[in-house]
């Protein structure tokens, strides 16, 4: 039997098409998993409890070191904002936020961290994710953002401070065997407000594509109806009661991070499919508003952390704010 | 959001995808579905069991997109995560090799009855010399596309391929003078 009948009877007895709708059947199903982080964190750390009080300190310390660096960072963009808005400009941003990123990403794959017992994997993790963290900020400091990334990279440089000052507040908590402050802590940093909206923004940043009037408008409008009918998000910006002590931590941190999606919906839509020249302006103020809820979620969530009530309260005050200017910015 | 993307290029998509979006995924793996879906069906002879190895597959595949080399070629990278996938499905059902084979009635010709002799000829083989053989015969494929596909030499492809068809040879010999 030579070669040439082989294939002709692997042919004739294998020539099956695959079913007529199975890559949309595929297609459906990974659409369904977009926008979930495709490497989840490496690590979940349980340590015995130890030196709550302590940690808590240093964490609102860093976290107010981090808000008021971020509040000054977002307050300078129409400054930082370049001319420079070439195709090369914009292509070499992407390319940038693209590469920095997937190091964040793939950084510390190989050691082992996912048990609060792996001490010394999870030290050797942040030795090598946290480098990453600081050159991709180093390099969106460094570069001359195309006009209509001026906002998301504010929000995705405050986004990586803040990432960093809770990997301290972990590490911390990590040295003080304080297994219950880490868990919390990890939960605030695996969730929307920290890696999985930098994942997000940076997808959109990436497959960022000039829109039309309407195309923008279309995708505006599809994500803002997304969030006008969440009822969590405008449980949070009217004036719904929240129990978020002891046990209600965790419900408000859920609260808090559903709310943060549609957000974060809504900025990555206005990135993702850039404003035509008419819609620049109202683009910028949508944007910015929503950075600013954007922001005001993030204090909440490591007010939470932190047991820092009146915090939490601030940040909740702020979100309202933000989103009735949102309301009135929608196009 | 995915709907709303315009995405073009193979650079914008894998970028994308390793940035968590399914949709870009989608688009990236779509020249390949059809050849991941013959290896799958190649491998197993079950339709609905092709197509869920290829999406758990294409899953995998989503999830590791990092480990894919800057350069290197999606389709043997993808493909290997497929007959892995397969390897995992065949194993964990001792009743495979039944539920594959197609029901007697079928083979009314002597043509069928010889495409069903070497499809059962196939499942008496292990996954490795099954695969090497749809890869060479079923997929086409050159020695070179097959060395890359399972990350060995292009020599060792040619020697296993010549070793599955001596393997395979006298079981369909058998059945055919059996006819």
């Amino acid at each position: 039997m030579d070669d040439r009948v082989l294939f002709d009877r692997f042919h004739q007895a294998l020539d099956v098409e695959p079913p007529a709708d199975a890559y949309q059947r595929l297609r459906g199903a990974l659409d369904q998993r977009s926008a979930r982080p495709a490497q989840g964190l490496a690590w979940r750390p349980r340590w015995p409890r130890m030196g709550l009080r302590l940690v808590a300190v240093v964490t609102a310390a860093v976290i107010v070191i981090a808000a008021a660096a971020a509040l000054f960072s977002t307050h300078r963009v129409a400054d930082r904002t370049s001319p420079a808005d070439t195709s090369q400009a914009i292509m070499a941003y992407k390319t940038m936020v693209g590469t920095d990123h997937d190091k964040v990403q793939t950084a510390g794959q190989a050691e082992g961290c996912s048990s609060g017992s792996e001490f010394a994997g999870c030290e050797a993790y942040f030795a090598l994710i946290m480098p990453t963290q600081n050159q991709f900020l180093a390099d969106l400091n460094r570069f001359h953002t195309p006009s209509r990334f001026a906002t998301a990279d504010s929000q995705l440089r405050h986004h990586l401070t803040v990432q960093i000052a809770r990997e301290n507040v972990i590490l911390t908590a990590d040295r003080a065997q304080d297994a219950a402050n880490a868990d919390l802590w990890v939960k605030v940093q695996d969730g929307q407000t920290g890696r999985t909206w930098v994942q997000i923004m940076v997808a959109s940043i990436v497959s960022s594509k000039q829109g039309t009037v309407d195309t923008y408008v279309a995708s505006f409008r599809y994500e803002n109806q997304k969030l006008g009918s969440c009822t969590e998000c405008n449980d949070l910006a009217g004036q719904s009661q929240f129990s978020c002590t002891g046990s209600g931590v965790s419900t408000c941190l859920d609260l808090v991070h559903n709310v943060e999606a549609q957000v974060t919906s809504l900025q990555a839509a206005l990135v993702a499919i850039a404003a035509p020249g008419l819609l620049v302006t109202k683009d910028r103020q949508l944007q910015l508003d929503l950075a600013k809820a954007d922001s005001a979620l993030m204090s909440m969530a490591d007010a939470l952390a932190a047991g820092d009530q009146a915090g939490f309260s601030a940040g909740r005050g702020l979100y309202q704010q933000a989103m009735i200017a949102v309301k009135r910015d929608a196009i | 959001m995915a709907d709303v993307m315009f995405i073009r290029d193979e650079a914008d998509l894998i970028s994308a995808a390793r940035h968590g979006d399914g949709a870009a995924f989608a688009e990236l793996i779509r020249p390949q579905y059809r050849s991941a879906f013959r290896v799958a069906y190649g491998l197993l002879h079950n339709v609905a069991e092709a197509e869920d190895a290829v999406q758990e597959a294409a899953f995998k595949a989503w999830r590791r997109l990092g480990n894919l080399r800057d350069g290197s070629s999606l389709r043997p990278w993808f493909l290997a995560i497929v007959a892995n996938q397969c390897r995992t499905v065949s194993g964990s059902k001792w009743w495979s090799v039944i539920k594959g084979e197609p029901p007697a009635e079928q083979a009314s010709s002597v043509d069928v009855a010889a495409a069903v002799d070497l499809r059962r000829g196939l499942l008496r083989l292990g996954h490795d010399e099954r695969l090497v053989l749809v890869l060479r015969y079923y997929l086409d494929m050159s020695f070179d596309e097959i060395a890359t596909t399972l990350d060995i030499s292009t020599k060792a492809a040619r020697t296993r391929v010549e070793r599955a068809v001596h393997r395979l040879r006298p079981i369909i010999q058998i059945q055919e003078a059996a006819l």
